[in-house]
């Protein structure tokens, strides 16, 4: 292989950040307080083993900690936050908003996925009360997979099983290097298991995109395939048996890879295939499975909220729908939310976003057929997009400076504890904010 | 993964075998490899024609200083924390149970290299099995990064 | 929440199974959320006007949270928690145990089980032999019992279960470390510790062809699906007959939950790898009312004796929502209502309001472990149960008495009233025992070692956790 060093799209960006410096020595120990077997809610992995070092009410020092969580935690510090609010001033505030989304229904509620269960049900009471959709980030997809999981029947797993039995590992459109920084390590390809006592030594891995990815460079296997051509590929790994072929030099040592293996896991990102290549996928995993001589399981890797699973639970249990709902006048319970956002555009008079913060994988996620519309934005942060907003109501950051129970991708839940010593900075909870939002304003 | 290679390097080399740097221009290459010597040390790359090469140069060989007793280099401005070369490091699958079954190490353990502020440390650089001389050449943690940010001179 | 009244309940035909109570008429006293001895100064009177009180009902068996469970909601519009509570509530049931946790999913269980409404909650945590067995391949039963009593004690569970009494591994490399369900049954009826016995066996088919010593040290759970065959029916009869305990759900035909070791996968369904032997298989199917199983459970009830140990489970989530248990007792109740296929297998026996208390309330208290609640004991808690069942009612009208209790007090609150829920919530718990072991000295075994967990993360009964399992 070339020395083909991966460019990624921060070293482009003029404004780039450095990376994390380094506490000066590693055997600087001059901290205020310790936490250990801390867990982070930067994407749903949801990894428990992390240490945070504080010093004057500032984490300085990390253990086990990926980019996706620093970032988070880097970004708490007074330069990327708006200012606490003071009671008076948030009462002000919570009042435009209120006042805004009242004259402007239905409401769009969108993006609990990033919130801990208890918040994620106080937003499904705030868009209740204003009658419109209440949908996470990866809404579409969502509801695309768990339709074929019900038409299909699925098969799946918790993570430890993948990490204990999975011989064969496939990435379908999805890159965790991108999205789940330690996914490969902890869950998914490296980890040592039960049964997999070589961790990768164990495994095949193999991966399909449209271009080269993070995770390209690990993989025995990578197809790089324009959208289109997963199909034919699935139906060449289908039917090989019967002589089928596929265009790639890598498919024959898939093929042998899935021969030899007796467990499969497969992790698809439900938001970049088509309707086409999911029916394949489950038909495939359908098949494999009823012929009784290996297992496979499709699991969703979502470039979503980290509490993308709470946002199902609490969905399942209020609608028996895990992809959200509408709440319209003509609806009833469980009716089906919109399918696309030009729909949402179409029925929508402003949207309550709740974002998830400075992150590259949300950044600009808002589409331009909604941009227009009037908006209220529940923010940890400051961003450059605010300027746009409406109204804009800086909260503590869930999982970091509040509590909030999240749900790991395979449904285990975990309490995730604020750290002491930064949750005094006066900002409200996402929580608290959703609550008392229409409270306001009589 | 992917190895920066002597004649990679000496592509973006001026090729002239001047001599200002008291060697060629494929021994420079070599040290370059090495990180003995950084693009600086060529006076020729700084004249205005050689600029995109210079800068090249310094993007391939990233910034980090290399560890004299391992040979390790991490490039920041590439790892991304995700804790696959702490995962395969043969010390800590042989020493340490939790972290061969794909959790961090604990701060009280006695691991090689930690991830620590999301990017990857030597902590106990002794405990290398490059730093036993009559071991052989363990390249598990930089043959797994993704990302490339772990080179081993 | 609710706080318990002082309550009189007059004219009551009470049936108590443990004071051989057989529908005397009496009166019953309510206070701080127990049954009390007699005093002059109720807040509230309940004139029954003679109508049959019972013991809060229990049921023993009810598959009510796990992975798949919220997925089923998808399919067949299967109940929520709050369905599910409000549906025990309405038939007079006050607690639910629920047989299928293990160390992993324990967190997950836990959380969904603390949603359902009016009903008391506890679990079994499955025993893992990929963890646990090295103490058996080396006979070692105070290592097992510790690993044991460190499960129960980190899942907050109230017993152990074994789904599977063998392990078979696939993979080449660890065919020898199988355990054979001969050996892994013989050691367990060895096993000398209170605290973790009976084990909850799994009733899966053929599990009763497999010899069970000491019965006394097992109870099996979902009974109906272990009969798969004819003989399976005199095999469980020895076994209750030589000590062992079951509990048994019955079909009225309806489509209900099916929860099968099934590494296939059909429409509307969800196959999970949860830990288990194999993956298991979540699927809402009809249950037909005829078929060798189902034969086999009806003729089981009529032959057992009272002196076995034999519970009825209330037909999991679909019977508590689609009336399942109601349609069942009036069957049993009434054999002018039975439908015809069931005529030869019930042939000659009733069911009366006596023995009904004892199979729905006393035997499952007792087989869950629950010693203050079941019965009407002075000092039990006050869970109490009041149905609206005219003499000569037909099986309509039986039908709809038992899905709609009349009245039900729980730990003293009053949660219907008049065939209606009052509005009043009263407290729930997870029930889950205080175990004696020091869970520090097994942090590097393989059972809280091997999960993709930190073992400290595995705990989500922490000490300083209340009774009622709020974090």
């Amino acid at each position: 292989m070339s020395i083909q060093k991966f460019i990624r799209a921060s070293m482009q960006d003029e404004n780039r950040e450095d990376p994390p410096q380094s506490p000066p020595g590693e055997a600087f120990t001059d901290f205020d307080t310790e936490h250990h077997s801390m867990v982070c809610a930067g994407c749903s992995c949801l990894c428990d083993d992390i240490s945070y070092y504080i010093k004057d009410g500032r984490v300085v020092r990390t253990l086990n900690l990926c980019e996706v969580g620093w970032k988070r935690l880097c970004t708490l510090s007074e330069e990327d936050r708006l200012p606490p609010p003071c009671p008076s001033l948030l009462s002000e505030t919570l009042n435009r908003a209120a006042r805004l989304l009242r004259s402007h229904r239905p409401v769009l509620v969108l993006g609990a996925d990033g919130l801990g269960e208890a918040a994620i049900r106080a937003s499904y009471e705030l868009a209740g009360e204003l009658q419109g959709p209440w949908l996470p980030w990866a809404f579409m997809g969502l509801r695309r997979f768990y339709e074929r999981a019900k038409r299909f029947g699925w098969a799946t797993a918790l993570l430890d099983e993948v990490r204990d039995h999975a011989e064969s590992v496939i990435f379908w459109r999805a890159d965790p290097l991108e999205t789940h920084h330690r996914h490969l390590s902890r869950y998914s390809f490296f980890a040592r298991g039960r049964f997999t006592e070589r961790g990768n030594l164990d495994r095949n891995l193999a991966a399909v995109a449209s271009e080269k990815t993070v995770i390209e460079p690990l993989c025995q296997q990578f197809f790089q395939l324009p959208a289109g051509r997963d199909v034919a590929l699935i139906e060449a790994m289908t039917h090989f048996h019967q002589g089928k072929g596929f265009d790639h030099r890598d498919f024959p040592g898939f093929v042998r890879a899935m021969q030899g293996s007796t467990y499969v896991a497969l992790f698809v990102d439900p938001e970049k295939v088509g309707d086409e290549t999911l029916d394949a996928l489950f038909e495939w995993s359908t098949k494999l499975n009823n012929e009784g001589r290996k297992r496979m399981v499709i699991l969703p890797l979502w470039a979503a909220g980290p509490n993308i699973e709470g946002f199902c639970r609490v969905s399942l249990e209020k609608n028996a729908t895990p992809w959200g709902r509408t709440f319209a006048e003509d609806s009833t319970r469980g009716q089906p939310a919109e399918s696309s956002w030009e729909n949402l555009a179409e029925t929508v008079k402003s949207i309550l976003v709740i974002s998830p913060g400075i992150d590259p994988l949300h950044r600009n996620r808002l589409p331009e057929c909604l941009r227009d519309k009037p908006r209220v934005v529940i923010d940890p942060f400051k961003q450059t997009a605010h300027q746009d907003d409406d109204v804009v109501i800086p909260t503590a950051l869930p999982g970091v400076e509040s509590d909030g129970l999240f749900f790991r991708s395979d449904g285990l839940p975990f309490a995730v504890r604020g750290i002491e010593a930064i949750t005094q900075q006066g900002y409200p909870t996402v929580d608290d904010v959703l609550a008392n939002i229409m409270t306001e304003g009589h | 993964m992917s190895r920066k290679s002597i004649y990679e390097l000496y592509e973006f080399l001026p090729k002239t075998n001047c001599g200002q740097c008291g060697m060629s221009c494929m021994a420079f290459a070599g040290h370059l490899l090495a990180r003995d010597l950084r693009p600086r040390d060529c006076p020729v790359l700084d004249e205005p024609e050689h600029e995109d090469n210079k800068r090249r140069l310094v993007e391939i060989l990233g910034e980090g200083k290399k560890n004299e007793l391992t040979g390790l280099i991490v490039d920041d401005h590439l790892c991304i924390g995700c804790g696959v070369c702490v995962n395969v490091c043969p010390v800590h699958g042989a020493n340490n149970r939790e972290v061969a079954l794909g959790k961090g190490p604990r701060a009280g353990d006695v691991t090689v290299i930690q991830i620590i502020n999301a990017r990857v440390r030597l902590v106990h650089p002794e405990l290398c099995n490059r730093a036993i001389p009559s071991a052989p050449p363990c390249k598990a943690c930089a043959d797994y990064c993704p990302t490339d940010a772990m080179e081993l001179v | 929440m609710a706080v318990s009244e002082k309550v009189l309940i007059k004219q009551a035909r009470v049936y108590d199974p443990s004071q051989e109570w057989r529908g005397e008429l009496r009166d019953l006293y309510v206070a701080e959320g127990r049954i009390s001895e007699a005093f002059g100064d109720p807040q509230r009177i309940i004139d029954a006007g003679g109508r049959p009180l019972l013991s809060g009902g229990i049921d023993p068996h009810c598959l009510l949270a796990s992975q798949g469970q919220a997925l089923t909601r998808m399919f067949a519009g299967s109940p929520s928690p709050d369905d599910l509570g409000r549906a025990y509530a309405s038939m007079g049931y006050v607690h639910v145990h629920s047989p299928f946790m293990n160390l992993l999913t324990a967190g997950l269980v836990r959380h969904a089980l603390r949603r359902m409404p009016f009903v008391d909650t506890s679990t079994c945590v499955n025993i893992d032999l990929r963890d646990m067995g090295q103490s058996i391949r080396a006979n070692q039963p105070d290592e097992f019992s510790r690993l044991a009593r460190a499960l129960i004690r980190l899942t907050g569970a109230h017993c152990l279960s074994l789904p599977f009494p063998h392990l078979r591994h696939k993979q080449r490399h660890y065919i020898q470390k199988n355990l054979s369900a001969k050996k892994v049954l013989s050691f367990l009826s060895l096993l000398e510790d209170p605290e973790v016995l009976p084990i909850h066996l799994w009733g899966m088919p053929g599990l009763l062809d497999h010899e069970i010593p000491s019965p006394d040290h097992f109870h099996i759970t979902g009974l109906g699906s272990a009969l798969d065959s004819e003989s399976s029916l005199e095999q469980a009869k020895a076994f209750l007959a030589a000590g062992g305990s079951a509990d048994l759900g019955l079909s009225t035909g309806q489509e209900q939950l099916v929860v099968s070791a099934d590494n296939t996968v059909h429409q509307t369904s969800f196959s999970l790898d949860l830990g288990m032997q194999t993956p298991l298989c979540f699927q809402y199917k009809p249950m037909p009312l005829v078929s060798t199983r189902t034969m086999a459970g009806w003729s089981l009830l009529k032959q057992v004796p009272p002196s076995h140990s034999l519970a009825l489970g209330a037909s999991g989530p679909a019977g508590g929502q689609s009336g399942g248990m109601p349609s069942i007792l009036t069957w049993l109740f009434d054999p002018d209502s039975r439908p015809q296929e069931l005529n030869e297998a019930l042939k000659g026996y009733t069911l009366d309001l006596y023995e009904w208390a004892r199979l729905t309330r006393l035997e499952p208290a007792r087989l869950i472990g629950l010693s203050d609640v079941g019965h009407l004991r002075e000092g039990a808690r006050a869970n109490l149960a009041l149905y609206d069942l005219p003499l000569g009612a037909d099986g309509e009208e039986t039908t709809s008495a038992l899905r709609d209790c009349w009245c039900l007090i729980k730990d003293g609150v009053l949660v219907r009233e008049g065939g209606a829920f009052t509005g009043s919530e009263p407290p729930v718990e997870m029930r889950c025992p205080s175990v004696d072991v020091d869970v520090s000295g097994l942090t590097q075994s393989d059972l809280l070692q091997n999960t993709t967990l930190r073992f400290e993360h595995l705990d989500v009964c922490p000490p300083q956790e209340d009774q009622a399992g709020r974090l």
